[in-house]
């Protein structure tokens, strides 16, 4: 039950509070309304994100698997030569935010426009070819993945903050506020009961001596 | 597969008498299939670096497992320690070991050209040439340092890099060059001939699949080619140009038409090449074999040192495929087969 606060019962103090549980009511519907589209928004990435994160476990699985063939293949030496140059420039992250329902998440924009295949064929194992092949298609997805579980993390944080908010407003505020007001309002009317009542003797007072 | 379409003559070598002897007996201690399958059954990594050492290599598996790689980097040494104590002639097997020499000519170029440490990428001790000499004539473009072949390898990649700057051009322009110098090295001897030309042939063949998997251009593969073996380079380019189906019909008449055929299968089934690299090895490895029939001659020391490596190669894959949790079917079907 919520615990009125101590508040003056006056007319003006009665109009406060009602235009304070007017607010409050509205802040509630919108929260509400923020609450749920956020909530839409959130299962639709959980959506994605399930069938993102299976094909790309799937791919890094094969991945690893032609890597750790290649790697078997080839001595440490000359694999470590082959992969020497591979990682050379013109790969670009750009991050930048995107606002959605006021949460400001992530998003990357990456292109690669490396060739990967830097080394010779003829003292290299053609299953490097398709480790590194699955590694770079695996790549963007991965830094999609990446974007996505950010927005997630931070959209659950939001619906965390915005759900507490809606139950605050409706379990402790607006009870709180109603309460606020009902006391005023009987205070007020007692008060209105007891000038009546103080009149009515003044009257018959009055009467009486006449 | 057959090797049948290939003539095998030995140069019989009286000066090699010896070291015939000694190859045979070392021969023996090869890994047949009963030590490979003794090492596959084992259940895990440790258990097979146990085995290891039970099946004869006792040396190497004095260090722990986690230091596989230099064991087998040791044993390579001594291998080619074995190499140049039992020649006679260094310039018949020379070849073998400068294989490592090239290989450090492009690790030090490619860290020159990064501005970094040449890192994991050398193989000290099994070259001809120190790498440090490399590594210097490398840093100063003093050439002149190096053995003839290898600064004439070494100037023209970095004048072809200065031009493309593509690392690849590196490795293309020193694999072209090392074949060209190992053809003429070997030149003279009917057995090494044919086995460098068949290796030369697979590997070009594989540098042809590759590229075309890879979608890459014409002009790719016209440099990346290896100086030409059996198969003509103007075959190959043709090759290139037509459709993979083709290739196993194309080439039925030569060695590789039925490796090629099951490799395309295989990749249709499964998009790897493994089974190529594994049908190509098994090819030399067959090929070397013959090396069995000659009575003395430099044949069976080249023959052995290939096979050692095959071998080293095997036991590689045994250890990554069992530190990894590979099954015991995924190991074995791409171990090479052995040479005893």
């Amino acid at each position: 039950m919520a615990v009125a606060q101590r508040v003056n019962a006056t007319r003006m103090e009665l109009l406060k509070q009602k235009k304070r549980l007017a607010m409050a009511k509205r802040g509630h519907k919108l929260l509400k309304q923020k609450r749920d589209e956020l909530m839409h928004r959130f299962l639709e990435l959980v959506e994605e994100t399930r069938g993102l994160r299976e094909r790309v476990e799937e791919k890094l699985a094969r991945g690893f698997r032609s890597f750790l063939l290649a790697r078997a293949e080839m001595s440490k030496e000359f694999m470590e030569e082959a992969l020497m140059t591979g990682a050379s420039s013109n790969g670009a992250l750009r991050l930048r935010t995107e606002s959605v329902m006021s949460v400001w998440v992530p998003r990357f924009d990456y292109s690669d426009r490396r060739d990967i295949y830097a080394y010779g064929f003829a003292a290299t194992s053609a299953e490097l070819d398709t480790a590194l092949t699955i590694f770079q298609e695996v790549l963007p997805e991965m830094i999609k993945l990446a974007e996505i579980e950010k927005s997630l993390e931070l959209l659950a944080e939001e619906i965390e903050t915005t759900r507490r908010r809606v139950n605050a407003l409706e379990r402790v505020l607006i009870p709180q506020i109603d309460e606020n007001i009902k006391r005023i309002s009987m205070a007020l009317d007692e008060m209105e009961r007891s000038s009546r009542a103080s009149l009515m003797r003044i009257k018959e007072i009055i009467h009486g001596e006449v | 597969m057959s090797l049948a379409l290939l003539e095998t003559s030995f140069r019989q070598d009286g000066a090699y008498a010896f070291a015939t002897g000694q190859i045979r007996a070392l021969e023996a201690k090869l890994l047949d299939g009963a030590k490979y399958q003794r090492l596959l059954d084992a259940p895990d990594a440790i258990e097979a670096w146990r085995a290891l050492a039970e099946v004869g290599y006792t040396k190497a598996t004095e260090v722990r497992l986690d230091h596989y790689e230099q064991a087998l980097q040791s044993e390579l040494r001594e291998l080619y320690d074995l190499v140049r104590r039992l020649t006679v002639r260094p310039r018949e097997t020379d070849w073998l070991a400068q294989r490592y020499d090239f290989h450090h000519l492009k690790v030090y170029l490619k860290a020159k050209l990064l501005g970094e440490e040449p890192g994991e990428g050398v193989v000290p001790g099994v070259g001809l040439v120190p790498p440090k000499l490399i590594e210097t004539a490398v840093q100063t473009e003093i050439w002149s340092a190096l053995p003839e072949a290898l600064a004439h390898a070494g100037e023209r990649a970095f004048r072809e890099y200065q031009t493309t700057k593509q690392a690849q051009t590196l490795d293309v322009v020193l694999d072209t060059e090392l074949f060209a110098l190992i053809q003429r090295e070997v030149s003279g001897h009917p057995y090494l001939e044919t086995l460098v030309a068949l290796w030369t042939d697979l590997l070009n063949l594989k540098t042809l699949l590759r590229a075309k998997l890879l979608h890459r251009e014409r002009g790719f593969v016209e440099r990346a080619l290896l100086p030409a073996g059996m198969l003509e380079k103007s075959k190959l380019l043709k090759l290139f140009e037509s459709a993979v189906e083709t290739w196993a019909e194309e080439l039925r008449h030569t060695e590789y038409g039925e490796l090629i055929g099951r490799s395309l299968r295989a990749w249709e089934e499964q998009q790897s090449l493994a089974l190529l690299e594994k049908l190509s090895d098994d090819l030399v490895v067959n090929y070397l074999k013959r090396a069995k029939l000659a009575l003395y001659g430099v044949e069976p020391l080249v023959a052995y040192a290939l096979a050692k490596e095959i071998e080293l190669k095997n036991i590689r894959m045994i250890l990554i495929g069992k530190l990894n949790g590979l099954s015991k079917e995924a190991i074995a079907e791409r171990l090479r087969v052995s040479y005893v």
